[in-house]
C-alpha cells in the first residue's frame, strides 16, 4: 500500500432531538493543489504565492497555521465548511463555489466548532477525525452539495462535491467528519 | 423528503496524497542504476504530526529519534515540519541506513542510520533539496531529493530510508526530530566513490 494520506467524509444527519436519521461515508476525491503547496512551504521553510479562499493571491510563508483547522463556533473562515454548489471539482480550486454562511438567517447554517480528535487505530492503519456540526435554524430546508477543509491561514486543502446532496431540514443538523488516514498493509 | 437510515460507501476513483521513491546510483556521475517504486507507508507518528498541527494541541506526545518522548510542542510555530537539512545534517530530510528490520508502525527512527562523514561506514549527506510544486498531468508533484556520497573507502549497502522532520517544543534544546516515514528497500550497494540519490515524490492528481 503506497504512502498515501487519504481522507473519507462521514455525513450524519440528525433531527432536532439529536436522533440519527441517516449516516453515510463518501470516499474523499482528492486534495487540491494547495495541499502540496502548504506541505512544500513547511518542509522547505520558504514562501510561495498561494490563492487564499477569498480569491486573492498572496505570498505565504511557513506558519504554524498552515495546517491548523480547529476553528471556533461561528467561524466559517476555516475548519470544515459546507456549501450549496455542485460545480465539478477541479484541482486548481481555492474555495467552495458557494459557501453557506454561519447564522440563522435564510440560507444559513450555524457552524459549530471544528474539533480534531486524537489519532486512533483502524484496520491496518491509523486515522483521526476533523469534525463539525452544522445546525439549521433558518426556517427552511438547505441542501448541502459541497464540503471543504480550510486552514487558519485561509487556504483550502480539499473540496468535494457530494455524490448525493444532503437536504438539511429546519432544526436538523449535519455532522461532517473528515476521516484522515493512512494504511500500512 | 424522509431519509432512511443507511450506510453506504461510495467507491470512486480516489486521488490521495501519494508518494513514490526514486533511487539513482551513480559512478563518478554516470548513471548505473535507476528505479522508482511506490512508497509503502508512514509511521504512526507521521500521522500524529499532521494531527497535531491540524488540531493545534500541544499536549500530544511524540518520541523523537533519540527515543525520548517529547510534548508541549509550540504548535503555532512556523518552523514545525521542516525537512530542509543542510549538508551533513541528519536531523531533517531524507536519511539512509543499513538495517532491514521490517517496518513497524511504531518505529520512531531508522534502525541503523548511516552517519555523515567519510570514515568507515559513513556517507556524505548532501543538502536536502525540496523543489517547488510542479505541474504534472492531472495534478502536481513535490520532489524531495538528497545525494549520499560514499567516500568511506569501502562499499556500503543501503537497506532502509526514511524522512525526518523537525518540530519545536518547550523543553531544551527545543528542536526535535520526528520520523515521518520509514522504508525497507531492496539492498543497494554503494561502492566507494559512488553516490546514491534518494527522492521522495509526493503527488496529488485528479486522474
Amino acid at each position: 500500500m503506497p504512502l498515501e494520506l487519504k481522507y473519507d467524509i462521514e455525513l450524519e444527519l440528525r433531527d432536532k432531538d439529536g436522533k440519527l436519521i441517516s449516516k453515510r461515508i463518501e470516499k474523499g476525491h482528492t486534495w487540491v493543489k494547495w495541499m502540496i503547496y502548504v506541505l512544500y512551504i513547511q518542509l522547505a521553510q520558504t514562501s510561495l504565492t498561494v490563492t487564499k479562499t477569498s480569491g486573492s493571491s498572496t505570498s505565504q510563508g511557513a506558519s504554524g497555521y498552515n495546517l491548523s483547522v480547529a476553528s471556533n463556533y461561528g467561524d466559517g473562515t476555516y475548519g470544515v465548511v459546507v456549501g450549496t454548489s455542485d460545480l465539478a471539482y477541479d484541482i486548481e480550486q481555492y474555495s467552495l463555489n458557494s459557501q453557506i454562511a454561519h447564522g440563522n438567517a435564510s440560507g444559513q447554517l450555524l457552524y459549530g466548532n471544528t474539533s480534531v480528535d486524537d489519532v486512533a487505530p483502524m484496520t491496518n492503519g491509523f486515522r483521526f477525525f476533523a469534525s463539525r456540526v452544522f445546525t439549521n435554524s433558518s426556517g427552511a430546508s438547505i441542501t448541502v452539495k459541497e464540503v471543504g477543509l480550510y486552514v487558519r491561514n485561509l487556504i483550502m486543502l480539499c473540496r468535494d462535491v457530494l455524490s448525493v446532496p444532503v437536504e438539511v431540514q429546519n432544526l436538523q443538523s449535519l455532522t461532517v467528519r473528515y476521516v484522515i488516514s493512512f494504511t500500512y498493509a | 423528503m424522509s431519509y432512511h437510515l443507511r450506510m453506504r460507501e461510495v467507491v470512486k476513483d480516489m486521488s490521495k496524497l501519494k508518494c513514490y521513491i526514486e533511487l539513482e546510483l551513480r559512478d563518478k556521475g554516470r548513471l548505473i542504476q535507476k528505479r522508482k517504486f511506490a512508497s509503502k507507508t508512514y509511521v504512526k507518528q507521521g500521522l500524529m504530526c499532521i494531527q497535531m498541527l491540524m488540531s493545534q494541541r500541544s499536549t500530544i506526545s511524540l518520541t523523537d529519534v533519540s527515543g525520548t518522548p517529547r510534548t508541549n510542542f509550540f504548535t503555532d510555530d512556523g518552523t514545525n515540519y521542516r525537512a530542509n537539512g543542510a549538508y551533513g545534517d541528519l536531523t531533517k530530510g531524507i536519511v539512509i541506513g543499513t538495517s532491514d528490520t521490517p517496518y513497524a508502525y511504531e518505529q520512531y527512527k531508522l534502525q541503523n542510520v548511516i552517519n555523515h562523514g567519510s570514515s568507515g561506514g559513513q556517507m556524505l549527506y548532501g543538502v536536502q533539496t525540496i523543489d517547488a510544486p510542479q505541474l504534472i498531468t492531472g495534478g502536481y508533484r513535490l520532489v524531495l531529493s538528497r545525494v549520499f556520497t560514499n567516500s568511506s573507502g569501502a562499499s556500503i549497502t543501503v537497506k532502509e530510508i526514511g524522512l525526518y522532520c523537525m518540530f519545536y517544543a518547550a523543553a531544551g534544546p527545543n528542536y526535535f526530530t520526528i520520523m515521518q516515514a520509514r522504508e525497507v528497500i531492496t539492498p543497494t550497494a554503494v561502492a566507494n566513490g559512488q553516490s546514491l540519490t534518494v527522492r521522495y515524490i509526493f503527488t496529488v492528481s485528479s486522474t
